[in-house]
């Protein structure tokens, strides 16, 4: 049951009405803030897009010097001038440090840095002074890398590389050592020919006297016009022999 | 963002009783405007989905407590005076019920909240409990302090 008084309360509230002017202000207000809130939108596509553009573009060449300076895979060249070329992952050289000496000399010369790593190899092979302590043992190639398909990469081709200017090395030196070899062999064997030869005249003269002896005068000219044909035969074939094996050939005559 | 067509049904709708509370607060039609804009602007850029219309009334009613609420309490509301509280009077009814309306306005504020909140807009003390987050005890005392206190102003037959 509502009371007198419950009645009063509602009933003198009840006359409090909001005023037309009050709501209108109220609609153009928040009209005013729609319009606003469309401009400031429109403002904040600028206000975002801008800072997160410029970040992005900061990130990204951050994460490109940053993958240009770390250390993605390490080759190490072994036996011989010790040679270890870090590499990054867009397979430059950013560093070459000798780990022995002659690595050390080897690289004075060079300027590796920045060349990708095909070509660093290539430039440490092409270098003489590498192949001074290098050439009678085989290079061992060892690569370090944290990606084991890259790894295997690298590990293949540098080792190509070493193994073909091995190759290339050896057979110049083996060229080398036999063109000296073939050289002392030609000479021996002239010798002998040379031996052989003189040999040969003598037994020739000794045969021709002997014949002569046995049957009188007439044969004994016969014998020794055809035993002096033999010997100019002999001479020339001498003379021959001499002028194609050179000095050597002298000595021998002597 | 709520839409445009919604927001004047909206205000339409709860602005007697957004003006009815800041009546108990306020003392000038300026401050009034400040509060609307204030509580409809909340309602504008809330994405809450009411269930019924009480409960999108009860959530007016609270969000227009505590922006007066938090109005009464800003120092510098507190230490001066508005000049439109001396040239702009402020809105009164033509009846000749302003006695119970100043006797209600002069209660403590939590007192005067739960008697406007159960004599005119008709919620039980358990609903007021729920709607300014209160114990129900607490609500029932306020609510018979401020009684007790409007019997003394408006004489004790007041409530019958």
């Amino acid at each position: 049951m509502i009371s007198l008084g419950e009645n009063k309360i509602h009933e003198a509230f009840d006359g409090i009405h909001a005023e037309q002017e009050l709501k209108d202000n109220t609609k153009e207000f928040l009209n005013d803030y729609y319009k606003k809130e469309k401009r400031a939108w429109n403002f904040n596509i600028y206000k975002v897009v801008v800072p997160v553009l410029t970040a992005l573009v900061i990130l990204v060449a951050g994460v490109t010097v940053r993958s240009q300076t770390v250390e993605a895979a390490r080759i190490d060249l072994k036996n011989g001038p010790e040679i270890s070329l870090s590499v990054n992952r867009w397979n430059k050289v950013i560093q070459a440090e000798g780990l022995n000496d002659e690595a050390n000399q080897v690289l004075e010369s060079l300027d590796l840095e920045g060349m990708n790593y095909t070509d660093a190899v290539e430039k440490i092979l092409e270098d003489e002074s590498y192949w001074q302590d290098t050439a009678e043992s085989q290079i061992e190639v060892e690569v370090t890398c944290k990606n084991n398909q890259l790894g295997e990469e690298i590990q293949q081709e540098v080792t190509t590389q070493c193994e073909q200017h091995q190759e290339q090395h050896q057979y110049e030196k083996h060229q080398y050592g036999q063109g000296n070899e073939e050289h002392n062999s030609e000479d021996s064997s002239n010798c002998q020919n040379q031996e052989n030869q003189t040999e040969e005249i003598q037994e020739n003269c000794e045969e021709n006297t002997g014949n002569a002896q046995e049957n009188g005068e007439t044969q004994g000219q016969q014998g020794n016009s055809q035993g002096l044909h033999d010997g100019s035969g002999n001479q020339n074939g001498n003379q021959g022999g001499n002028q194609g094996h050179g000095h050597n050939n002298t000595e021998s005559h002597e | 963002m709520r839409a445009e067509a919604e927001m004047n049904r909206v205000i339409e709708e709860y602005a007697d009783t957004v003006r009815r509370i800041c009546y108990s607060y306020l003392k000038n039609y300026h401050d009034t405007e400040d509060i609307f804009q204030n509580v409809f602007l909340k309602y504008l850029k809330s994405d809450q989905e009411f269930e019924s219309k009480e409960y999108e009334k009860a959530w007016i009613i609270r969000v227009t407590l505590n922006a007066c609420k938090d109005f009464s309490k800003n120092f510098f509301r507190k230490n001066t005076c508005a000049f439109q509280e001396i040239d702009e009077p402020f809105y009164e009814p033509e009846d000749d019920l302003s006695y119970v309306r100043e006797a209600v306005c002069k209660l403590p504020q939590k007192y005067r909240d739960v008697i406007y909140l159960h004599y005119f807009e008709g919620y039980s003390q358990v609903e007021i409990a729920k709607l300014l987050k209160k114990r129900e005890n607490t609500i029932y005392t306020w609510f018979n302090r401020g009684k007790a206190l409007l019997r003394e102003t408006l004489g004790g037959d007041f409530f019958g």
